[in-house]
């Protein structure tokens, strides 16, 4: 072989091993659950810390304040801070939902109550000082999300019409369900994969490797498959949500759900998503968001014009159970008390007017039970050194004393 | 001084593909190499206040802390494996179809051979195509800057001898 067509051989199979480690990426939602699980491990000082240190800023600003005024306040928010770095909520405060019932036909957790779906930033970046960062793939949107402290005001326009939306409830599945599931797509059970590997079951199909994944609590995420092909499936230069449309027919897996299809493109990557929605019995459709409020669902991953992988939930059966709502009044006044769901602050803490308000869906799971429960999604914008961020606050709408 | 030290979590985040797809090239499954990336980021959070960012960028410091979790999941996994094989008679087992369906790897067939490599031909390739200078490489590899380069492409004709061998074997 002559050394310039060596050359040119090694320097291309550089360029492919560039594009390899550039494009090799865990699946989504690994980064925020690893995250979220370092979190968690944080000892009790360090969170301490952050919190005392958020705090000492707050009283820079106001050096006139009494320094008895300044210990009480310590200790109030040195206390409230480490409920909210244990994911501990304090309990409501409303006097008047006293008179509510356990609704029938549900198993639900601790006291009868069900699980309270919240809001958390994951990995969504504090605001910087120089705007926000650049993420990759496809959070691009999530960087100008602000969970931290503020000042709210609502100034919106709420509905006229109280809400009638029941609770969904799906229980934890079995592998033999995710075994029927495999079947169903054409896939069986392969019987290399080692146990304890935090999966309900790995399959094999013709061409296509698949597995099942349970409910994913610290998120949360509810059980959900991801079937890819061994090698990638060109879309033959047809646009991408018509790719995947055929491609999740393949298998029988085009959503039956109410849904949303949008096309997110970042780095020559696609991904076709399938929002996912709950239709409601007066015919309106709600849709589901995740803990950072975005909308999710199934997915098609496209890249370089070829089908790498899709996902999306395991088909589950749900049941239905009608509880007592908050009014929309209400709900104004706890999204307005809410608390922030990040200690990750900005000075000056930030004045936002709530000018939207979204019902929608969000899941809370407890003890191997998944709950999808509604609620208002409250969203608001304000300006941090030249740059936009949105503030979102979530407003389960059960009534508190029906839930944990 | 910690004053330079970027926050950690700007770290992870700019770090954390980067590192997976590095583990990810090593081992054999998706699995695996979540397993790892999480003990890597594990480790290095807590040993985050001792990390002194005007000896090492942060990109040396979490590819050493990576390359040893790695090497500590092979040497931990042979020892597991002869005990398999050896109370069971088993044959190697072929590779988890999870890793597949868990990853969202286009190069799937380029990253299987990277990982066939004998362990410092593959790890001069991962370190190298993960961003790292061939000081860098060296460094890490307890070598110098020239002969990182050497093994680099030593390991790079390897590579396409193997992908070549392949490709022949299907014709």
């Amino acid at each position: 072989m002559s050394d310039d067509k060596e050359d040119l051989e090694l320097a291309a199979l550089q360029r492919e091993l560039d594009d390899a480690f550039a494009t090799t990426r865990p699946r989504r939602g690994f980064e925020d659950e690893l995250w979220l699980r370092m979190q968690a491990r944080r000892p009790l000082w360090t969170r301490l810390r952050d919190v005392i240190g958020s705090t000492g800023a707050l009283f820079r600003q106001a050096p006139a304040i009494p320094l008895g005024a300044v210990a009480v306040l310590l200790v109030v928010v040195v206390g409230a801070g480490i409920l909210l770095n244990s994911g501990l909520r304090l309990g409501p405060t409303h006097n008047s939902y006293t008179q509510g019932a356990q609704a029938p036909g549900l198993a639900l957790s601790d006291a009868g109550k069900l699980p309270t779906p919240a809001l958390h930033p994951g990995l969504v970046p504090a605001p910087a000082a120089n705007g926000p960062s650049l993420s990759s793939g496809f959070a691009l949107d999530q960087s100008n999300l602000y969970f931290g402290p503020a000042t709210l005001r609502w100034t919106g326009q709420m509905p006229l019409q109280s809400v009638q939306a029941p609770v969904y409830r799906y229980a934890e599945p079995s592998a033999s369900l995710a075994d029927e599931f495999a079947a169903s797509v054409g896939a069986s059970s392969d019987k290399q994969v080692r146990s304890g590997s935090g999966f309900l079951g790995t399959y094999r199909g013709q061409a296509f490797v698949l597995t099942v994944q349970p409910t994913e609590p610290q998120l949360p995420l509810e059980p959900y498959f991801n079937l890819a092909p061994t090698s990638p499936v060109s879309t033959g230069g047809a646009d991408s949500r018509g790719a995947a449309a055929t491609f999740l027919g393949g298998y029988s897996l085009v959503p039956s759900w109410p849904n949303e299809v949008t096309v997110q493109q970042a780095n020559g990557h696609v991904l076709v998503q399938y929002s996912r929605a709950f239709q409601l019995p007066d015919g309106g459709v709600v849709f589901l968001i995740n803990w950072i409020g975005q909308r999710y669902g199934a997915g098609v991953d496209i890249s370089n014009g070829a089908i790498i992988a899709a996902s999306g939930p395991l088909p589950l059966n749900l049941d239905a159970t009608t509880y007592r709502l908050i009014s929309n009044d209400d709900a104004v006044r706890v999204a307005l008390a809410s608390a922030p769901a990040s200690t990750q602050t900005i000075q000056p803490v930030p004045t936002v007017d709530l000018k939207t308000v979204e019902l929608v869906y969000a899941l809370a799971v407890s003890h191997g039970e998944g709950f999808y429960e509604p609620a208002y999604l409250f969203s608001g914008t304000f300006s941090y050194n030249g740059q936009t961020y949105t503030k979102r606050v979530l407003v389960p709408l059960v009534d508190p004393t029906l839930r944990s | 001084m910690a004053s330079d030290r970027p926050p950690f979590e700007d770290v992870y985040r700019d770090y954390l593909g980067r590192i997976y797809a590095y583990v990810r090239a090593q081992v054999g499954t998706s699995a695996d190499a979540e397993d790892i990336t999480a003990q890597v980021f594990m480790n290095a959070y807590q040993a985050y206040d001792r990390f002194e960012p005007r000896n090492v960028t942060p990109a040396a410091w979490l590819f050493r802390i990576a390359r040893n979790a790695t090497l500590d999941h092979f040497r931990a996994r042979g020892r597991r494996d002869r005990l398999q094989r050896t109370m069971e008679h088993q044959p190697e087992a072929e590779e988890d179809p999870s890793a597949m369906a868990e990853d969202r790897i286009q190069y799937q067939g380029l990253l299987a051979h990277v990982a066939r490599l004998p362990e410092r031909q593959r790890d001069a390739i991962s370190l190298r195509h993960s961003g790292l200078s061939f000081d860098e490489v060296g460094h890490l590899m307890s070598c110098s800057e020239d002969a990182a380069k050497m093994l680099y492409h030593r390991a790079l004709k390897a590579l396409r001898d193997a992908v070549a061998g392949e490709e022949q074997a299907v014709e």
